[in-house]
């Protein structure tokens, strides 16, 4: 055990003999990898884990649990998808406490199929512009470990996307995965219109990714969630980058970095042309 | 049983590419998936197992079920199955072939497309050499070394392959390459009863459970236990696509150029609106429902009915499940 590990335990210990939380939401381990749990009793925070198997975005669950005072264990892409979430009035701050752990980066989960040789950092991992959720209550430093991110890719070499696409099984992992796709009526997976359906594989697979690439686009915090849930490895963070590219340079906006920043789309000045 | 020499296997595998269309695994992208091969070289047999299940080559993600003109009045039938061998199947995914046929090839719903195509492939099943950690086949006796859907079970041991023929259409195969086959010798037997009696106990070591228990899950269904594992799940559907028995579809009908078709492909219990009706009336309205569900068609209503477990321990869903939803702890409460 880490001592980040310890720490991360030992406060969350402390939350809940406090009360001052009725659940902690953190990762434990299963098997040889990491899973997301749910902790209610102090006795419980022992079995928190935290290391670069983590690759889940635990805000996905903020939603879910409102009305609880929830204590949330975060990377620093997490917090920026919790940022997103105050912002877009999904998540009351006052209810939730941070628990921000400082993140070295995540490996690319080891699952079915996989080539056990092949342990690597995950490439979203490598654009990251935040260690450290920009939200916090409590901060659990690493010890002294390099950040896993060495040679920055600039991510520009171009992507066959239709070849990509046409992987795709449409099992929907990408939404379900994401904490900021919380639309109750899905434009993709509702029938009115009938945008896109399940079974009409390959015919929309790009509507279907386009229309998601466009509803994250400026919103996206680049967790990688999706990719990594993705079945067949489909690089979607690839595609989301690209577009938040376009909005950082146009607006100078990152999305996910503070509370207090509006996003572009959301900013309408009456009276103002140009 | 029939012995192949590691060379004879060599030569099988060129002769059946040569002569056939053969799907098998490949490494692509990091992870294991089946293909159709066009050299020998390319078939990666020392793989875990691959990401998603050979399920597609019986039932497709999306299939037409049939074209109608409305100007001509012509029905269009489908295209039946093409002949291919689906070569090293691991024998759960096999098993879960066996389990279809009992769904999908006896009355009163019979699938004419399935059938088609499962009369047209010929499935080679190859012994497991390393389960992996997620894997529990031993639970429903669908391996690691012998399946139950497959044509031909290959078992590697040291220095070649046991051959066991399951099938007429497995024995066509082997009639085909007889030269390359002899009879296994007690040496090779011995060999195989030891490869599996250490990977059954391997397994059972880590999972072992009455199965019989299991039909009762329906009845001693407890809801706490299953809200507070469906309070993890994400509703991403993902273990209904990679479960190699997951059978569930929908169907769809659309115009194609003035042509009206009926497709029909993989749906899943997973997703809010499976069981919405056109009323609005919802059997299965949450979550918790949904998620129950899928745990009690496996273990308890699938073997009711069908006579065989909705399940063969494969672990792609433990594996793949983003928030680690494990059906091994539902197996180790109830069985």
């Amino acid at each position: 055990m880490s001592r980040a590990e310890e720490e991360l335990r030992s406060i969350a210990r402390r939350l809940l003999d406090r009360k001052e939380v009725e659940l902690i939401v953190g990762y434990e381990y299963h098997g040889g990898s990491v899973r997301p749990c749910f902790v209610s009793k102090p006795e419980e925070a022992g079995k928190l884990v935290w290391n670069a198997e983590c690759w889940f975005n635990l805000a996905r669950y903020l939603r879910g649990l409102r009305g609880l005072r929830i204590g949330i264990v975060a990377k620093g892409c997490d917090g920026r998808s919790i940022v997103e979430l105050i912002k877009e009035n999904q998540v009351d701050k006052g209810s939730i406490v941070v628990i921000a752990v400082e993140c070295t980066g995540v490996l690319k989960p080891y699952k079915y199929g996989s080539n056990s040789a092949d342990r690597r950092l995950a490439d979203y991992c490598r654009r990251c512009v935040s260690r450290v959720s920009p939200v916090a209550d409590y901060i659990v430093k690493q010890d002294g470990q390099a950040h896993l991110v060495e040679n920055p890719v600039n991510g520009k070499d171009a992507l066959d996307w239709l070849s990509l696409f046409r992987k795709c099984l449409k099992c929907m992992s990408c939404i379900k995965a994401c904490p900021l796709c919380y639309c109750t009526e899905c434009s993709i997976e509702g029938f009115k219109p009938d945008l896109v359906h399940r079974l009409r594989v390959p015919q929309e697979l790009f509507t279907f990714h386009l229309t998601r690439a466009l509803h994250m686009a400026g919103r996206c915090v680049e967790c990688g969630a999706c990719e990594s849930a993705c079945p067949v490895e489909i690089p979607l963070t690839r595609l989301y980058h690209e577009l938040n590219e376009w909005f950082r340079e146009n607006y100078g906006y990152v999305p996910g970095v503070s509370v207090k920043e509006a996003p572009p789309p959301l900013v309408f000045k009456e009276g103002v042309e140009d | 049983m029939l012995f192949l020499s590691e060379d004879g296997f060599k030569r099988l595998l060129n002769g059946l590419v040569s002569s056939r269309n053969v799907i098998a695994p490949v490494e692509a992208n990091g992870y294991f998936d089946f293909k159709t091969i066009k050299h020998a070289g390319e078939a990666f047999l020392d793989y875990s197992n691959t990401r998603l299940p050979p399920k597609r080559f019986f039932l497709p993600q999306r299939e037409i079920v049939f074209k109608h003109d409305p100007k001509t009045g012509v029905l269009h039938e489908p295209a039946l199955g093409s002949e291919a061998v689906l070569l090293g199947v691991r024998p759960c995914d096999a098993s879960a072939l066996s389990v279809l046929d009992n769904i999908l090839l006896k009355p009163p719903n019979p699938d004419p497309l399935y059938e088609s195509r499962r009369r047209s492939i010929t499935v080679i099943s190859l012994s497991c050499a390393k389960p992996r950690e997620e894997c529990f086949c031993n639970v429903f006796e669908t391996g690691p070394v012998r399946g139950s859907g497959e044509d031909i079970t290959l078992t590697r041991i040291t220095g070649g392959l046991l051959v066991e023929v399951r099938s007429g259409r497995g024995q066509i195969l082997i009639d085909g390459f007889a030269s390359l086959f002899e009879e296994a010798g007690a040496q090779h037997l011995e060999k195989y009863e030891e490869l599996s009696r250490r990977l059954t106990k391997e397994m059972s070591s880590r999972i072992e459970i009455a199965r019989e228990r299991l039909v009762r899950l329906e009845e001693t269904l407890d809801e706490k236990f299953f809200q507070n594992e469906a309070q993890k799940c994400v509703e991403c559907s993902l273990c209904s696509f990679a479960c190699p028995v997951c059978y569930c579809f929908d169907t769809e009908d659309h115009l194609e150029k003035n042509v009206y078709v009926r497709a029909k492909g993989w749906d899943t219990c997973a997703s809010p609106v499976f069981t919405r009706m056109a009323s609005g009336l919802d059997p299965r309205p949450s979550k918790v429902d949904r998620f129950c569900h899928r745990f009690c068609h496996k273990l308890s209503r699938i073997p009711m009915a069908f006579n065989a477990y909705g399940c063969v321990g494969c672990g792609r869903c433990v594996s793949l499940c983003p928030a680690g939803v494990d059906i091994r702890e539902v197996l180790k409460r109830w069985g």
